[in-house]
């Protein structure tokens, strides 16, 4: 027989006895036999999936969702449709609505359509109240397109009328303050020109910014609503063209669209974003028509697209075919 | 005194229908248990669960896989040689279960006591052989017909082994009675005395079982599986009862000749006789869940060239301090 | 002679069936499967007779052993699943096979056998004494036999090592062609 059918390599044989690698070979069988002993006794690394899910990791993306803020008791969407314009997939219908007393819009409709959506996240970023994150959903499935088309409000449903009436509470409270510190604010500009005419100068001008930056660092992290108070008077006097006097009232009229607004201003990436949203809002008209468009035209269009293709390609057959003739006649 | 059915129950026929009956059922109720051991096993050892769902532990999984293969049609396939085909899962069962019942399983009984208890199991599991060939020859398919000839090949070249190591005990105990072996081992098991007896035994048993790392008569990657390829249903539900019934029958050899049978402190007999049996059967599993398979050729190399010198330098050895010593 | 136990007639129903299936079936591994089954028959003859160590042997070295060695030749000898067709000359065979039963009938029928005892079981350590002591010279004579049995097996396995080359007659014609192929591929 040739060496290949002895049990250890023909170098190996020479070095040590027969019977000395039979009894080395015996211990590393028992080497073996201890691992899998060991891990006998070891706990089993399964999950037993449909009755235990895995803790997935905070980078993990998926369909996006609704935050649901414990301050609020509920999202906080202002149906500012940055999202909508932002989404490259169109996938993100979005309505909303001015209820009386409450100085914020709210959204009345939010509809994500799963199948269409690339999980890029332009959405989350975009969003200017936060309330957008990405869900944890990773075992949909469905025969029917449809399902998923997510509607994030549903589970806000109920709790609806319950926020209302709180903003409103809290909205009235805010306002007097507002008026308040305005007033305030007022009185001070009032001083402060005073002096300024009294040193006369740029110096005060200089000393005044960074007092306006300050309650602008800390902004980001008070985002919530009701941390808005002192957070409304930094947007103002960061617009070069923000006299207190004109802005006090005028904050209040234009409510949300402006204070939606206004808080991006001051995030560190906000310049882009918005710009986005200068831009977006003549654009407006057109991801609405074609969001506006049901499914079924969508469908249309892409059939019409394929029967054409499919003619054009007949066509060229039929040329070619006729090529054909012509060259065997 | 060692007691026989025969002797509890005076009928020959009633005795034969009862040792029928009960070997039976021990067989089926064993290979339920080996398959759920088995895949357990298997399983904790790669950090899986295994079967968990039907019943506590999963125990009834078997039970239900069973209903299933009793359900399912028997497709036998075209071109096959039907005599030898429909033959060899009954006569692959009939040895196995013959087998059985040679063995003493407590110091008071066992179902059969004869004096060639030893031998008589040796023979018993030599005409599973001729089944296996039966189903790889009658199947008309490749992969069975290889598979035949790989089992019968390595089952002659471990049965030497086998019998060789079995032949020391007997030397020492002077007898092929299964009873009077276990008797004869006093206050220490064989394997002390012939601990490379044993070891030789219990590899060549794995062998014979045909299992991993010897289970290359079925080796799935080549073989899709082996003799039994072609058979369904039931009739592959027989090989696999006998498979499993068969590494009961070598645990059950080893037990008695090596590790005192029935013997042992405080419990009784019973409980001793099974508890080594399950748990050299447990060392089965846990070979196979632990080794590759060997290639056929080192396969044959190993039998040839280690195991039988070995057994035979065992069984001159043995013979040699006997006549010293007596 | 005594009353014979109607189980025993079952066991010479299977030997004689046996038999009678190994020679009369055309399929060679037929036949080897009916010599099994009437070497089985024949073990349980012995049983009956009172020598389960001799039935025993029986099934473990002619059913499980000689039987599969013979199909083994048979597979490697034959090409598979061809059914050879029947000789014209076969009944020629009956002169030699009956004058060889007539002998052996004659001798059996003249012999006389004294029965020492059937009910009995034969004791293990008498088997081993008559064989190594009463019949040593047989023994010996026969594992001789089977010595030279081993040795010329090993001599016919080896044969084509001695030339210094450890292909087998077949590979060596294989190669052999396989040099002349691309000898021919080389000329063209």
């Amino acid at each position: 027989m040739s060496a290949d059918t002895s049990l250890v390599a023909p170098g190996a044989e020479k070095k040590r006895g027969y019977l000395a690698l039979l009894v080395a070979g015996f211990f590393t069988l028992l080497s073996g036999m201890w691992v899998t002993l060991k891990n006998l006794f070891r706990k089993p690394v399964t999950l037993r999936y449909p009755r235990e899910r895995p803790e997935l990791s905070t980078a993990f993306r998926s369909a996006i969702d609704l935050v649901d803020f414990e301050e609020l008791g509920s999202h906080d969407c202002v149906a500012c449709m940055q999202c909508v314009n932002i989404c490259p997939s169109f996938c993100i219908q979005v309505e909303g609505q001015k209820y009386d007393g409450v100085k914020r819009k709210r959204a009345t409709k939010f509809l994500v359509d799963y199948a269409l959506c690339s999980v890029c996240g332009l959405c989350i970023d975009v969003c200017p109240t936060e309330t957008l994150k990405y869900s944890k959903i990773y075992d949909e499935v469905s025969f029917e397109r449809d399902a998923f088309v997510f509607d994030l409000l549903e589970p806000f449903v109920e709790r609806e009328e319950a926020f209302l009436e709180g903003q409103r509470i809290a909205d009235a409270k805010e306002a007097e303050e507002k008026k308040k510190k305005a007033e305030a604010a007022k009185k001070a500009k009032a001083a402060v020109a005073a002096k300024k005419k009294a040193d006369g100068g740029e110096e005060a001008e200089k000393a005044e910014k960074p007092k306006a930056e300050k309650p602008k660092a800390a902004k980001p992290k008070a985002e919530a609503p009701k941390a808005e108070a002192p957070k409304a008077e930094a947007p103002r006097a960061d617009e070069p063209k923000a006299e207190a006097e004109a802005e006090a009232p005028k904050a209040e009229a234009d409510a949300p669209k402006a204070e939606a607004d206004a808080p991006k201003a001051d995030e560190p990436k906000a310049g882009k974003v918005d710009k986005a949203a200068v831009e977006a809002k003549p654009a407006e008209p057109k991801p609405k028509a074609a969001f506006a468009k049901p499914d079924s035209d969508a469908k249309a269009a892409s059939l019409a697209r394929i029967e054409a293709a499919k003619k054009r390609a007949l066509e060229k057959k039929k040329q070619a075919e006729q090529q054909a003739e012509g060259e065997g006649e | 005194m060692l007691k026989t059915l025969s002797d509890l129950v005076p009928n020959v026929f009633l005795a034969m229908l009862l040792a029928a009956a009960a070997i039976m059922a021990f067989a089926t109720v064993n290979a339920l248990f080996l398959v759920w051991l088995e895949r357990k096993v298997s399983a904790r050892m790669q950090r899986r669960y295994g079967p968990t769902v039907v019943g506590p532990f999963g125990m009834f999984q078997t039970l239900v896989d069973v209903v299933k293969l009793l359900s399912k049609q028997l497709i036998s396939p075209k071109d096959i040689d039907k005599p030898l085909y429909h033959l060899a899962p009954i006569v692959v069962f009939v040895p196995v279960v013959l087998g059985l019942s040679l063995f003493p399983i407590d110091k008071s009984f066992a179902l059969v006591d004869t004096n060639v208890g030893l031998v008589l199991v040796f023979a018993f599991a030599g005409m599973g052989f001729i089944a296996i060939f039966m189903a790889g020859w009658g199947s008309n398919n490749k992969y069975a017909l290889l598979g035949a000839m790989r089992a019968v090949a390595q089952n002659i070249a471990y049965e030497i082994p086998l019998i060789l190591a079995a032949l020391a005990v007997t030397m020492i105990a002077r007898s092929m009675r299964i009873a009077d072996i276990v008797e004869a081992q006093g206050s220490f098991p064989y394997i002390l005395v012939q601990p490379i007896g044993a070891l030789i035994y219990y590899i060549s048993a794995v062998a014979e079982t045909n299992r991993a790392p010897f289970d290359i008569p079925e080796a799935e990657s080549e073989l899709v599986a082996g003799f039994h390829t072609e058979y369904s249903g039931m009739r592959f539900a027989l090989f696999f009862l006998a498979e499993y019934t068969n590494m009961v029958i070598v645990s059950m050899v080893a037990t008695s000749l090596f590790l005192g049978g029935y013997k042992g402190p405080l419990l009784p007999g019973p409980v001793w006789f099974f508890g080594k049996v399950y748990f050299l059967i447990f060392v089965m599993l846990w070979l196979r869940w632990t080794f590759p398979r060997l290639r056929f050729d080192q396969l044959m190399t190993f039998a040839w060239k280690v195991l039988i010198p070995l057994a035979l330098a065992n069984l001159l050895v043995t013979a040699t301090v006997l006549k010293v010593m007596s | 002679m005594d009353a014979v136990h109607p189980s025993a007639w079952a066991f010479v129903v299977v030997a004689l069936g046996g038999a009678l299936l190994s020679v009369s079936l055309r399929n060679i591994l037929h036949a080897i499967f009916g010599l099994a089954l009437a070497l089985f028959g024949i073990a349980g003859l012995f049983l009956y007779l009172g020598s389960p160590f001799v039935a025993a042997m029986e099934v473990l070295i002619y059913v499980g052993g000689i039987s599969v060695a013979m199909v083994f030749a048979v597979m490697l000898a034959y090409s598979l699943g061809k059914k050879e067709g029947g000789s014209t000359r076969r009944f020629l065979a009956v002169v030699p096979v009956g004058g060889f039963f007539g002998v052996v009938g004659y001798a059996l029928l003249r012999a006389s056998f004294a029965v020492t005892s059937k009910t009995g079981s034969w004791d293990l350590k008498l088997v081993g004494r008559k064989l190594l002591l009463d019949y040593n010279v047989v023994f010996e004579a026969l594992s001789v036999v089977l010595l030279l049995a081993i040795v010329g097996a090993i001599i016919i396995a080896r044969r084509d090592e001695k030339t210094g080359d450890d292909k087998t007659a077949d590979e060596k014609a294989a190669s052999k062609g396989n040099d002349a192929a691309s000898a021919e591929e080389r000329a063209s």
